[in-house]
C-alpha cells in the first residue's frame, strides 16, 4: 500500500542526498536528482517534487520549473517500452518519418484490436548517430538503421522481454495508489 | 563621491555622471526626460533582462544592445533614438503580442497597461502574423486576493522575483518552455502573504488582477492624489484614487519613497480605503437617543457640555486620544478644552488593549496599528502634558471624570477591543465622541460628532522613525462635513 511504501527506495533516497552535496548549490542538483527518480519508478508526479521539498529542502517552484521546461522528463505514467525516433536532417532523408508512421499505426492497431502491446512512439531531435539513420532509441539503448521493417521488428522483439525494473516499480506504485484512492470511494 | 569611481556617459548627445558599475538603464532613468521602454526591468528588483524590449545603440559596439544589463563605460556615447533602435522596439513589441489575447475591452489593467501604452507610443500598428495564439489557462485562482491570465502575460518575471526576492515566498515559476511557458504556482497552492497586491502593481500588463479592484471601475474614471497610509506606525506613502464624480474611493496604492516604503506596501494598507467611502461614514452630528443634530446645535451643545465644567473648583475633565489623528488635531482639541475649562483637561492616551505593539514582519507592517503614535508622544511633550497611556479604557480612572471628549480611532480595525472600551465610555455622565464610522458601536454616548478621514485632511503625522510626513486634502465626501477645527471654532 502507497501509505506504508515510501515513494522513493532508500537506495533512490542515498543517491538523491549525494546529488544534493556535489555542487554549489542544492538548486544545481535539480537535473540529476529528477533523472535518479524517474529512472527508478519511469516518470515524476507532483507528489514526488513536493517530497523533494518536504524531505529534501528544495523549492518545489524550482524543481517544477525545470521538470516541465524538459520534454525529456516525464510527468505522467509512461509506456513500459518508448521508442524514440530522430527526426532532424539526416535521419528525416532517411525516412524517419515512414518509419514513425509505422510505429504508430502498429500501436493504433494493437489498441483498436485490444491487444496488449506495451509500447509509445514519438519523434525526437538529434541523438548523434547522424550516419546510421534513421536512429532510434528504445528505452536507453540505441539502434541504428531503424527502418519501418526493422522499427516493428523491434517492437516485437522487445514486446517478448521481461519488463524493465522501473516499468515495474511505476506499476507497483500505481496498483498501490489506485487501491488507497478507491478504498474510500467503496466503502 | 570621488573621480574613479563615478563614469561620464552620454545619451542622446546629453552628458550624465553615474557611479561605476550603474547600467545604462540607470543612467537613462537619471536624466530623466528620456525613457527608453523596458517591461522586465523593476527599480525594486533584481535585473533579469529577459522581456528584450529596451534596446539602446552604443557607439563603436556592432549589434543593438538591451539597458537593463549593460553596465556603463567612461565615454560611452547611447543612441536611444536611432531608427534602428526604434525598429528594434516595434519588432520586441510584435513579438510580445504574438500570444498576447488583446482583450483590452474586458480587462481591468486597460488604461494603466505598459503594453497598451508602450504600443500606442512605439507600436508597429499593423500586425503580420499569421498564426493562431497559443491559448493558455485563464481567471486562475492563484490566491485571496489575486486573479492570474496567462494569455496576458508576456514572462517579465518581475512577480517571480518579487515573491523570491522581497517576500522570500518563492511561490511562482516559469512553467513549460517556448510558447507554451507559463507563470504559475504549483498546483494546490496559493499566493498567501501580506505583501500581494504588489504582484498586480508591478505586472505590467493586466496577468495579475486584483479581485478587490476587477470589474469595479476603468481606470481612467480615477482620479490619483497622494496621502500617507494609516494602517501602521511605518507610515508608508500611498496613492488614492477616487472616482471624480461620486467621490467614491476605489484602491490604494504605494508611492515610491525610498526612505519610508520603497516600491511596497502591504495588503493591510490596501484596504485603507474602505472606511473612506460614505456608505460607512457618520455624515452628521448625532445625539444620545442618535437624532441627527445641525452642526450648529452640536457645536452648541459641546460648548454647554464644556462649559459647565469650567472653573478650577470643577469636576474632572478627561480627553481621551487616540493615535490615528494628525498632530494638528491633538493640539487643537486640547488647546481648545484648556481655554474653554480655564485649566488643563486630563488626557489619556487610549491605545488597544491586545495590540502586540512592538511586532513587526521584516518588510513594512508594524504591530502599532497606528499611524501617529510619534506624533502624538511629540505634541503632548511640546504642550508641557503628561498623558496617561492606557491599554484598553478598563479600570484606568476614567469613572471619576464627569466628562470625557474622545477622538475615537479613525480605522476601528485597529481597535479589535472597541466594543469593550465603549462600554466603559457609556457609564460616564457625559461623553463626546469624535469618529468618522456610521456604526452603531459608539451609540447612547451623549454627542457624537463626525470627522474627516486622513485623505480629507492636512495635518502631520509622524512615523516610528520619527520621519514628519504631511497630509494633503482632497474633497470632502460630503461637502457639508466639517474638520475638526472648524467644528471647534463653532464651538
Amino acid at each position: 500500500m502507497s501509505t506504508t511504501t515510501h515513494p522513493f527506495s532508500d537506495e533512490l533516497k542515498a543517491r538523491i542526498k549525494s546529488f544534493l552535496t556535489r555542487y554549489e548549490t542544492k538548486r544545481s542538483s535539480i537535473l540529476p536528482i529528477l533523472h535518479a527518480i524517474q529512472d527508478e519508478k519511469d516518470w515524476i508526479s507532483e507528489d514526488d517534487v513536493a517530497l523533494l521539498e518536504s524531505e529534501f529542502d528544495l523549492s518545489a517552484v524550482d524543481v517544477r520549473e525545470v521538470l516541465t521546461f524538459y520534454s525529456m522528463y516525464r510527468t505522467s505514467p509512461p509506456e513500459p517500452w518508448r521508442l524514440e525516433i530522430c527526426n532532424s536532417i539526416s535521419c528525416w532523408l532517411m525516412g524517419s518519418k515512414k518509419t514513425l508512421e509505422a510505429a504508430e499505426r502498429r500501436i493504433q492497431e494493437a489498441k483498436s484490436r485490444g491487444e496488449k502491446l506495451p509500447f509509445s512512439c514519438r519523434e525526437v531531435e538529434c541523438l548523434g548517430l547522424c550516419g546510421k539513420g534513421p536512429v532510434g532509441f528504445v528505452n536507453k539503448e540505441r539502434h541504428e538503421n531503424v527502418t519501418p521493417e526493422r522499427a516493428l521488428q523491434l517492437m516485437e522483439e522487445y514486446s517478448q522481454k521481461p519488463l524493465p525494473a522501473a516499468a515495474v516499480r511505476c506499476a507497483e506504485l500505481q496498483t498501490g495508489e489506485g487501491s488507497a484512492s478507491e478504498n474510500p470511494h467503496s466503502n | 563621491m570621488s573621480q574613479e569611481q563615478s563614469v561620464q556617459l552620454t545619451v542622446d548627445g546629453r552628458e550624465v555622471s553615474v557611479p561605476a558599475g550603474s547600467t545604462i538603464m540607470e543612467a537613462v532613468r537619471k536624466l530623466g526626460e528620456i525613457e527608453v521602454p523596458h517591461f522586465c526591468w523593476h527599480p525594486g528588483l533584481s535585473v533579469a533582462g529577459v522581456c528584450r524590449f529596451c534596446m539602446v545603440k552604443i557607439e563603436g559596439v556592432p549589434k543593438l544592445q538591451i539597458a537593463c544589463n549593460t553596465e556603463v563605460r567612461e565615454g560611452m556615447a547611447v543612441d536611444t533614438i536611432a531608427a534602428d533602435v526604434k525598429e528594434a522596439h516595434k519588432w520586441a513589441l510584435e513579438f510580445h503580442l504574438i500570444n498576447h489575447p488583446l482583450d483590452c475591452p474586458i480587462c481591468d489593467q486597460a488604461g494603466e497597461c505598459e503594453l497598451q501604452n508602450y504600443y500606442m507610443k512605439v507600436g508597429k500598428y499593423t500586425s503580420q502574423m499569421d498564426e493562431d495564439k497559443v491559448l493558455k489557462p485563464k481567471a486562475l485562482d492563484v490566491g485571496d486576493t489575486l486573479v492570474l491570465d496567462t494569455e496576458r502575460c508576456i514572462l517579465c518575471s518581475r512577480c517571480v522575483r518579487f515573491e523570491d526576492e522581497i517576500t522570500k515566498t518563492s511561490t511562482l515559476g516559469i512553467f513549460n518552455r517556448g510558447d507554451r511557458a507559463v507563470i504559475g504556482t504549483f498546483p494546490d497552492r496559493r499566493i498567501q502573504h501580506n505583501y500581494s497586491y504588489n504582484l498586480a502593481d508591478i505586472c505590467p500588463v493586466g496577468a495579475f488582477t486584483a479581485k478587490d479592484f476587477r470589474f469595479q471601475c476603468r481606470v481612467w474614471f480615477l482620479k490619483e492624489s497622494e496621502s500617507i497610509c494609516p494602517g501602521c506606525s511605518t507610515g508608508c506613502n500611498v496613492k488614492v484614487f477616487q472616482n471624480g464624480n461620486s467621490r467614491e474611493y476605489f484602491r490604494l496604492k504605494p508611492l515610491e519613497n525610498p526612505e519610508v516604503n520603497g516600491h511596497w506596501m502591504c495588503d493591510y494598507g490596501r484596504t485603507q480605503f474602505e472606511h473612506l467611502n460614505v456608505k460607512d461614514r457618520l455624515v452628521s452630528p448625532l445625539g444620545a437617543d442618535n437624532s441627527a443634530l445641525s452642526w450648529s446645535d452640536a457645536a452648541a451643545r459641546f460648548g454647554e457640555l464644556v462649559k459647565s465644567q469650567a472653573g478650577a473648583d470643577n469636576g474632572k475633565v478627561a480627553l481621551v486620544l487616540t493615535p490615528q489623528h494628525t498632530n494638528e488635531e491633538f493640539s487643537a482639541i486640547f488647546s481648545h478644552l484648556k481655554s474653554q475649562l480655564g485649566r488643563e483637561p486630563e488626557v489619556f492616551v487610549w491605545r488597544e488593549a491586545t495590540e502586540e505593539r512592538d511586532s513587526f514582519d521584516g518588510i513594512l507592517f508594524r504591530g502599532d496599528r497606528n499611524p501617529n503614535t510619534r506624533g502624538l508622544e511629540d505634541t503632548l511633550k511640546e504642550l508641557g502634558v503628561s498623558a496617561k497611556e492606557c491599554s484598553g479604557l478598563k479600570d484606568v480612572g476614567l469613572s471619576q471624570a464627569q466628562l470625557a471628549v474622545v477622538l475615537g480611532p479613525e480605522v476601528e480595525r485597529a481597535y479589535p477591543s472597541l466594543e469593550t472600551d465603549l462600554a466603559v465610555l457609556r457609564e460616564m455622565p457625559a461623553v463626546v465622541y469624535f469618529g468618522n464610522h456610521r456604526s452603531q458601536a459608539a451609540a447612547g454616548l451623549s454627542l457624537r460628532v463626525p470627522t474627516l478621514v486622513f485623505t480629507e485632511k492636512e495635518g502631520t503625522y509622524v512615523n516610528h522613525a520619527g520621519l514628519k510626513q504631511t497630509l494633503k486634502a482632497n474633497a470632502r465626501v460630503m461637502p457639508s462635513l466639517k474638520s475638526l477645527t472648524e467644528f471647534l471654532g463653532g464651538a
